[in-house]
């Protein structure tokens, strides 16, 4: 027997959103009723089994599964971003790794994930398992318009404080389309990650740089991503040099550089390598410390533009 | 219930029918240890008729039928008189790997979580599915992207330092337990068991633990209060028995005579096999 319920929060591989046992004794439940052919979001299940206890389903959550952490505070986001291709469902692939071997990242211990499921699809072609041999993962589809989000709870080894860490995995060409048009109804996912994100690390593809004929592309990209973030987002940014083994002719980076210290003159600049796998922890231990306040973020002095005395009354009080 | 539970978390083939057969021998017929049946203090042992006879005969017992859902009460005494009676569960493991691959925890376990005051966590390292991946083994060429498209892995597929994790993550969900602050309830005992295939293993417990499944390692560290949880080595019959070949020596000498544990931070071998559940009981 098939039952539907059309509360927006109800999916039929974890619990009732409203905390039912029996999906049948909800008010949002319609029993056999077919679907009215409205566009409110209808789940079907089973009515023949009973509903899953767990309400996570393991995989990546989407942001309508956020609520189910609200309970303990609010999560720490970190964003990844960066045009298509630079590394950032890569570089989330090495910090499974590195849990899976380590169980710490500096300072913070695994507490939890309640998207182990996400994290194993993650790394499943990493792994030496039979041929072909291990391979980064594949391209992250840009169907679709919310980010998928990875979970992790982590323990600071110094106070004992427990953290939700959600770490964002998006296409790179939804990043692209926002720094062109921020306010696109296509920009939807990216445009989440923005304005949800404490700690932001974006990308630059060190390879595609180096390959003159990516290098037009990806320039552009990078730096119309660099100027976009740095009018709209607040939070600690870290500039992060991906597949930093690769050479890059200097006149490219200069110009990268440049950029950079433009639009994000607060930013970190950090370089990660697989072949140092402790410059990826590094990379995310920042940001996770960023994202938890727990790093003191550079304050960039205000330039002085007028000198018309009403504007002076917003010097600080007590200075000469 | 009149007495604590022990829920017990195991896998198919990780020793808990084997570990359940020489406990109850223990407890019956060798008086040494922390914990002692009292005289007629089980109230059905043909529920564990099988590997008990198979143990007498110096022969392995079978694979516990998956239909199997049963539980054992038994009345314990501890050294100093302390009186304790336990349900000891007995079932197929692939009942509790299910749980993680399906998504579902059914009402026998549900039931048995309520109730557990202690939980004893079964790993048998030797069969343990880890996968070596690009960080601890690097292809030595720069490795290409993937052209398949991102697939989901199911339960089954999961490494076992994340299935793990999984799984007490979904016990304690059914238990209720905030994971806020650390816990002291459930205490929680982690067997590793079959110690004896590790072929002079000199590692502790705690170290072999924080070496093969570092991941499950922090997770139970952030969990649990130090003193809440525990790590024994354990080899219930100290040797590899056969299902249709005799061991002389073992039928000879009696079960009773055979198996070890190693207590947690200790590298010798302690035969009192009633130890973790002493400690899980508090006794």
């Amino acid at each position: 027997m098939k039952g539907k319920c059309a509360h927006h929060s109800c999916f039929p591989d974890t619990t009732c959103a409203l905390g039912h046992t029996n999906r049948a004794e909800c008010e949002h439940s319609g029993g056999e009723k077919q679907s009215s052919g409205d566009d409110q979001p209808t789940t079907v299940w089973d009515a023949s089994e009973s509903t899953s206890d767990i309400p996570w389903n393991g995989y990546v959550m989407g942001t309508s599964d956020l609520a189910i952490l609200g309970g303990r505070g609010r999560p720490a986001v970190v964003g990844l971003i960066g045009p298509p291709d630079s590394g950032k469902t890569s570089l989330l692939a090495y910090l499974y790794m590195w849990l899976l071997k380590h169980g710490t990242v500096s300072g913070w211990s695994f507490a939890g994930s309640w998207t182990l499921g996400g994290w194993e699809s993650v790394v499943q072609y990493s792994r030496w398992t039979s041929e072909p041999p291990p391979s980064f993962p594949p391209h992250t589809s840009s169907a679709g318009r919310h980010p998928g989000i990875l979970h992790l709870s982590l323990r600071e080894q110094s106070t004992g404080r427990l953290r939700d860490v959600l770490l964002t995995d998006a296409p790179g060409e939804w990043f692209c389309q926002w720094a062109r048009v921020p306010g696109s109804s296509a920009s939807d996912g990216a445009r989440w990650v923005i304005e949800n994100a404490d700690s932001l690390l974006l990308l630059v593809d060190t390879g595609a740089l180096s390959n003159s004929g990516k290098l037009p592309a990806t320039r552009r990209a990078t730096r119309d991503l660099m100027e976009r973030v740095g009018a709209r987002s607040l939070c600690p940014t870290a500039v992060v040099w991906t597949k930093d083994d690769i050479a890059v002719p200097g006149t490219v980076v200069r110009t990268i550089e440049t950029a950079s210290s433009e639009f994000l003159p607060s930013s970190r600049t950090m370089r990660t390598t697989i072949e140092t796998p402790d410059t990826i922890e590094a990379c995310f231990a920042w940001a996770i410390d960023a994202a938890t306040n727990r790093s003191p973020v550079k304050v960039v002095a205000e330039p002085r533009l007028s000198d018309d005395p009403f504007l002076a009354l917003r010097r600080p009080y007590g200075r000469p | 219930m009149d007495g604590p539970d022990v829920l017990v978390l195991g896998g198919s083939g990780a020793g808990k029918t084997h570990y359940a057969g020489q406990l109850l021998g223990r407890m019956r017929h060798d008086r040494s240890g922390r914990l002692r049946v009292r005289p007629g203090g089980v109230d059905d042992l043909s529920k564990l008729e099988e590997v008990l006879a198979c143990l007498e005969e110096g022969r392995a017992a079978g694979h516990t039928p998956a239909e199997t859902w049963t539980g054992i009460r038994c009345e314990l005494e501890a050294d100093d008189g302390t009186a304790v009676v336990v349900e000891w569960p007995e079932y197929a493991g692939e009942r509790l790997l299910a749980i993680v691959d399906r998504r579902m925890m059914p009402d026998e376990w549900r039931e048995s979580v309520h109730g557990a005051s202690g939980w004893l966590l079964f790993i048998r390292p030797s069969t343990l599915k880890l996968f070596e991946d690009l960080l601890g083994r690097p292809t030595g060429v720069e490795p290409r992207h993937s052209e398949s498209a991102t697939a989901i892995v199911d339960g089954v597929g999961w490494d076992d330092r994340a299935r793990y994790v999984e799984l007490l993550q979904m016990f304690l969900f059914a238990a209720r337990r905030s994971t806020n602050e650390l816990i002291e309830a459930p205490r929680l005992a982690v067997v590793l068991s079959c110690w004896d295939e590790l072929n002079g293993e000199t590692s502790t417990p705690e170290e072999l633990l924080a070496n093969r499944l570092p991941l499950l390692d922090a997770f139970i560290r952030s969990t649990w209060k130090d003193e809440s949880w525990s790590v024994w080595g354990l080899s219930s019959l100290g040797r590899a028995l056969q299902n249709d070949e005799p061991d002389e020596e073992f039928r000879t000498h009696g079960p009773e005579k055979f198996g070890y544990v190693l207590r947690p931070g200790e590298t010798k071998q302690d035969p009192d096999l009633t130890s973790p559940v002493a400690w899980l009981l508090g006794v």
